[in-house]
């Protein structure tokens, strides 16, 4: 039952401590710390790594969608020089992945998509691994497949699972995912609609295009303990998996995995995948370091991409505009084998119950399996997809109600401080400050709008918003992070963070904060990540989690190790601890008035108080931060984040009638990311997600000839070049949020979230057309102009 | 296999390769020069270039024989060229946030470095011309051209 | 392991005819930008390359005109010179020169779109007119200025016009270790008009969806002396719309006269229906495209 709108809403907020003049080093555009490395050509990538008598590993992949396995002859292949070791599922233990554990990493008995690992290979080089590769026999026995979550369901479809991982027997290709949000009362909220439009949309699957490709190598030391050098975006998840790994491989050893410099993530890499535990099963077996790589070509269709999805939605507001309800139903293509993909919903119900705000909602998504490729994690997690659907349904309501889409906006934003339907508590919420800010530089009110005279090219502007989780994300027991300080005796501070660095600066945010809380100069402070032995746990870098709450384990553990420092400061000065003040790795005793002994470099004091005749001290400090947020309950309610970023995105556009081409002229970017802490870092991020958020909107799609990748390279998958880029102006809006810090709520994906949206509304404002489905391409904006005008392409 | 001598960021390398080899994996196998990388293996990416003989080629089509007698460039030898110093186009893709995972840049500065050893004022869309043959999926380039316009200025003072 | 490819690197055009002749599965390179990507594709699978890039002979871009200088003759919109190129001058040669520029705009232009600086730098557009693909920028900027190729091989040099060299994609009527040596392009004349458009989905390192191509020559009264519309990926092999050509040659050019010129070249293009492209909006773009190229050219106004 909702609550009274007056007992939703949460107590004033106070702003926090520090004004923006006081800080020296968060908010500044520091550069990134392992920038130098990387323009010197010198950072190590898994790529450059070499360890001694390394094999090298290929795998065999799929050559049906859907077959038997007869039989793997892997006589040849063996008989190859430099081979070492041919592994397939008959000669390996059993290793299951995914979180419904519904796939063995090495196929038996039957393959489900092309992207089915069948065997592998370790060899001397590349060239024996891919020729042994090229010399393994398998027959298969051909099944029906199904492409389609319709071919999938229809009466007579072959089942590609039989029963689940527990045994249980399967009796269609549904997915047994309990998708179902309700919020408040939906049939009430239709009875006080006085418009509604129902609109369906299909997203399709688009890729992560990491630079670098997927790739690891396993190594086993003497005594059987497993090192992973990964890049992945969740050590301590990985670490778990493979500790499980090992115990199905009958191993005793433990594990530590260490991440080399990540070529990008993108929620690529939030998964383990079956290439990780090859690569452990060859080591094993071989008894040296295995490095598996994947090509371009692999790394498009054997990598898991964003998940598909298709909606129909309707949304219902009153006279005024006011939404009154929301009801979408989902279906996914789930592909053939579980991962992060089928749980996009989950993440959907965000935008679904909370964009905008709406009191009754009822969301339901259906995953099926089908043979083709099946996804992951990819910037956004189903949010750009439900976005999608619900800010171009929103326009269609406007218009359909006789109210300009900006005013919808703004008449539906969000508010701080009031609970949404799901249970989500927003305290800082600049929703309606990023719409008059995005609509001002605009110029909306005066905006160019219809045909350009003399041109074949119409003119349009559209509007999106995003919600998106800016706290954390309790998707797991646990959403905390481990964070370990040291400091030495000449002033140098080591960082330990569980967190994960993927590129966007996560290296460099917990280097601002810790010197900021510590008042030592950025320089001096050094993180490492990426190393299971010396970090401790965090859940890992997604869900936009990590400067808030990698960033507040580390603004913990900072406090802890001040508060030491002031401490034992105060007593060698003999002041009170009030009176000590540590800046820019100098220490003030504020209330000595002799100038001789009022200021000390920190390391001196730091060398006294380790030396000192007697209390030796030296400081560092553990923290393990977990945010309080809830783990979602069984009917999805609850504050899953402890703070929400909200953004708006505008576009101003033009459309070449002639050739549906389409040129954006100005994309201006709000995001209310609580406080910058790095404005540049975050400038790259608003920059970076909406150039792929044009790619989705535009140009991008993973197009398949029955469940086989058409477009496994750059030539035919349109990835964005430096050539495509438009003006972009990235708006920050800071709210402080009470709980981040500083202040700070992440942004890593709400780049990406409203791109599409925004695209499409602006579309209709120039043509009229309304594409309901991604990519917009310039073909199908040509048909749907000539539909309009009553012309076929046939 | 033959044996091949030509300059590398200014010294004379002579290496023995099989003549089927490209020049990226002399580079990083032989050379260990590991900056330039290889990102798709078709040209298409642009995460190899190097510069051979004053200009910038993919060096994952180069053939390795190819450079016997030439001169080839990439981002290690940089700051050796620049009497110890990082060039101004390292340091204003440093100073601009143009680097985010890595893996584009030293073959992105390689073909900004092309561009303004012949054309030291390129306007913004010579900059991206130049660069089209350069991927990034992280930073969405606004702050890489950014970064080789700043350089660009500077080198001009 | 399999077995590796010798790598020659002739100095003379003989020594490159020869080493084709007598080597068994020997193939020419250039720039190696297809051949390296067709090698790892599984495309080609020669025994040996013949590097053709230390051929001093195969080298030059130059004004076809034995004693004058071009300065001061030729301007805007008109070229009294022709151009020689050899086979293996790159597309980053053409694209940086000015004098192609101002004199040969369309072949400029082609060359300028392709691929990214990296291949430009290197890929020739010898290299690209062999490898005959149906798309090949620069052989569809050169059919609007009916050049020949002079090919040297075993038997001696011969001349055929580039718009007789291509057989269907990937075939031409180069003989067995026969090397395109030059390309040879004719004066325009005054008052000649080129525009070359390449149509794609983004805006950098893309094969064209389609290449439009667009030359006119006047006479003094305004009349179309000569018109050459080429088109890339609308029929098995870079073409011309000789249909289209029809109904502009001889009359003075109107908007509605180019308009029927699209019309003409859509209604005969050879265009595939695939996934990189479906056959209506490829048909379609060739009917918006003739026109605007025609526009473009500045020989409307």
């Amino acid at each position: 039952m909702t609550p009274a709108k007056e007992e939703r809403l949460l107590p004033e907020v106070e702003k926090p401590v520090c004004a923006p003049e006081e800080l020296l080093v968060v908010g500044k555009r520091v550069p990134k710390s392992d920038a130098l490395y990387k323009v010197l050509g010198k950072s190590q990538y898994i790529y450059d790594m070499q360890l001694p008598s390394m094999l090298y590993a290929k795998i065999l992949w799929s050559e049906r969608a859907h077959a038997k396995i007869v039989s793997i002859d892997t006589s040849e292949a063996e008989a190859v020089p430099g081979v070492r070791a041919v592994v397939t599922g008959y000669n390996t233990p059993e290793i299951r992945v995914g979180f419904m554990k519904d796939q063995p990493v090495l196929k038996r008995d039957k393959v489900r998509s092309f992207r089915d690992e069948v065997a592998a290979v370790a060899a001397e080089s590349w060239e024996a691994a891919e020729e042994a590769v090229s010399k393994i026999r398998v027959v298969y026995e051909d099944l029906p497949a199904v492409f389609s979550p319709e071919e999938a369901m229809a009466e007579g479809a072959p089942l590609l699972h039989d029963k689940d991982a527990r045994g249980k027997d399967l009796k269609d290709n549904r997915i047994r995912l309990p998708w179902k949000l309700v919020c408040g009362d939906l049939e009430k909220g239709k009875a006080e609609a006085v418009h509604t439009v129902t609109t369906a949309y299909d997203c399709p699957a688009v890729t992560h295009c990491c630079m670098g490709t997927s790739a690891c190598i396993a190594v086993f030391d003497a005594a059987d303990n497993l090192t992973m050098y990964d890049i992945t975006q969740i050590p301590s998840l990985a670490k778990a998996d493979f500790l499980q790994a090992l115990k199905a491989m009958g191993v005793k050893g433990r594990v530590r995995v260490v991440t080399p410099t990540i070529g990008g993530g993108f929620g690529s890499k939030l998964d383990t995948y079956g290439y990780q535990y090859i690569a452990m099963l060859l080591s094993h077996r071989t008894k040296r370091p295995v490095k598996i790589v994947f090509t371009r070509e692999e790394e498009f269709f054997a990598t898991s991409p964003r998940q598909q999805a298709s909606f129909i939605i309707t949304q219902g507001c009153d006279k005024e505009g006011y939404l009154t309800f929301r009801e979408v139903n989902a279906t996914l293509d789930n592909g053939a084998y579980i991962s992060w993909g089928a749980t996009t919903p989950s993440v959907m119900m965000m935008p679904m119950s909370s964009l905008y705000r709406v009191p009754n909602v009822e969301f339901k998504a259906t995953c099926i399996y089908t043979n083709n490729t099946w996804a992951q994690a990819m910037r956004g997690y189903g949010n750009p997809q439900a976005t999608f659907a619900i800010d171009c349904n929103l326009d269609e309501l406007a218009e359909k109600a006789g109210i300009d889409p900006v005013e919808m906006r703004r008449r539906n934003a969000s508010i701080a401080g009031e609970e949404t339907p799901q249970g989500f508590l927003p305290q800082s919420c600049g929703h309606g400050e990023c719409l008059e800010k995005v609509v001002a530089s605009l110029d909306y009110a005066n905006r160019v709008h219809g045909p350009i005279e003399g041109t074949p090219r119409v003119r349009g502007m559209g509007f999106a918003s995003l919600i998106h989780t800016g706290g954390g994300a309790k998707i797991y027991k646990s959403d905390g992070c481990a964070t370990i300080i040291k400091v030495d005796d000449e002033g140098w501070v080591d960082v330990f963070s569980g967190s994960q660095d993927i590129g966007q600066g996560l290296d460099t945010v917990l280097r601002q904060i810790v010197a900021e809380v510590l008042g030592f100069k950025a320089e001096k402070v050094n993180v490492n990540v990426g190393d299971t032995d010396a970090c401790g746990w965090d859940a890992g870098c997604h869900a936009s989690r990590s400067t808030f709450v990698a960033g507040n384990s580390a603004r913990a553990c900072a406090e802890i190790v001040h508060a030491q420092m002031v401490a034992n400061f105060a007593a060698q000065l003999g002041i009170p601890e009030e009176e000590v003040q540590i800046k820019n790795g100098v220490v003030t005793g504020l209330s000595i008035e002799d100038p001789e002994k009022r200021d000390t470099k920190v390391e001196k004091m730091l060398r006294k108080a380790h030396m000192a005749p007697t209390g030796n001290a030296m400081f560092m400090a553990s923290n393990f931060w977990e945010p309080k947020n809830k783990l979602l309950a069984g009917d999805f309610h609850g504050n899953f984040s402890m703070a929400y970023t909200y953004g708006v995105h505008g576009v101003e556009l033009e459309v070449d009638t002639e050739t549906g081409q389409v040129d954006i002229v100005r994309y201006v970017a709000a995001h209310d990311i609580g406080r910058a802490i790095n404005p540049m870092l975050l400038d790259g991020q608003a920059y970076g997600g909406i150039l792929q958020g044009i790619g989705y909107a535009l140009t991008e799609e993973m197009l398949f000839d029955h469940g086989k990748l058409l477009n496994p390279n750059f030539r035919d998958y349109k990835i964005l070049t430096c050539l495509d880029i438009v003006p972009i102006e990235p708006i920050i809006v800071e709210t402080n949020d009470p709980e981040g810090p500083f202040g700070a709520k992440g942004v890593g994906e709400p780049g990406l979230v409203p791109v599409a949206p925004a695209i499409a509304n602006a579309l209709y404002d120039a043509v009229g057309i309304r594409l309901n489905r991604l990519p917009m391409t310039p073909d199908r904006i040509l048909e749907a102009i000539w539909a309009k005008e009553g012309r076929s392409v046939a | 296999m033959k044996t091949i001598t030509f300059k590398v960021n200014g010294a004379p390398v002579t290496v023995d390769v099989r003549e089927d080899w490209n020049l990226l994996k002399v580079l990083n196998e032989k050379l260990e020069l590991t900056g330039a990388k290889e990102g798709c293996g078709a040209g298409e990416c642009g995460a190899c270039t190097v510069i051979v003989d004053g200009v910038a080629v993919a060096s994952c089509l180069y053939p390795a024989c190819e450079a016997e007698g030439r001169e080839v460039e990439t981002a290690e030898g940089l700051v050796l060229a620049n009497g110890g110093e990082l060039t101004e186009l390292q340091k204003a893709f440093v100073a601009c946030g143009a680097v985010q995972c890595g893996f584009c840049t030293p073959g992105m500065i390689m073909s900004a470095k092309a561009l303004l050893d012949h054309n030291p004022a390129p306007t913004a869309q010579e900059v991206k011309v130049a660069l089209a043959g350069n991927i990034c999926r992280c930073t969405g380039y606004h702050q890489i051209v950014e970064a080789v316009l700043a350089a660009a200025e500077e080198m001009r003072k | 392991m399999a077995a590796e490819l010798a790598y020659l690197r002739p100095t003379t055009l003989s020594e490159a005819v020869s080493f084709l002749e007598t080597v068994a599965g020997a193939q020419p390179v250039a720039g190696a930008t297809d051949v390296y990507v067709g090698i790892r594709s599984g495309k080609h699978a020669p025994a040996a390359l013949v590097s053709l890039k230390a051929i001093p002979a195969l080298g030059h871009l130059t004004p076809d005109s034995p004693t004058d200088a071009y300065e001061g003759k030729a301007e805007g919109g008109t070229a009294d010179l022709g151009v020689l190129i050899g086979g293996v001058v790159t597309h980053g040669a053409v694209e940086d020169s000015e004098w192609m520029r101002r004199h040969f705009p369309a072949v400029h232009q082609a060359c300028s779109g392709v691929g990214s600086r990296q291949v430009r730098n290197v890929a020739t557009l010898g290299g690209n007119i062999c490898n005959a693909a149906p798309c090949a920028d620069s052989a569809v900027g050169l059919l609007l200025y009916d050049a020949t190729l002079i090919l040297a091989g075993p038997a001696g040099e011969r001349e055929l016009p580039l718009s007789d060299f291509f057989v269907g994609p990937g075939e031409t009527r180069l003989q067995p270790a026969e090397i395109l040596k030059e390309i040879r392009v004719p004066a325009p004349g005054p008052r000649t008009f080129a525009h070359y458009w390449k149509h794609t989905r983004r805006k950098g390192v893309e094969l064209p969806l389609l290449g439009v191509g667009a030359r006119l020559t006047l006479a003094a009264d305004g009349t179309v002396e000569v018109a050459r519309i080429s088109l890339g990926v609308c029929a098995p092999m870079p073409t011309r719309s000789r249909e289209a050509e029809q109904v502009l040659e001889g009359k003075k050019l109107t908007a509605e006269l180019v308009k029927e010129a699209g019309e003409v070249a859509a209604a005969h293009a050879l265009v595939r229906d695939t996934w990189r492209g479906r056959g209506w909006y490829r048909r379609e773009m060739v009917r918006v495209l003739v026109p605007r190229v025609i526009g473009l050219s500045g020989a409307l106004s």
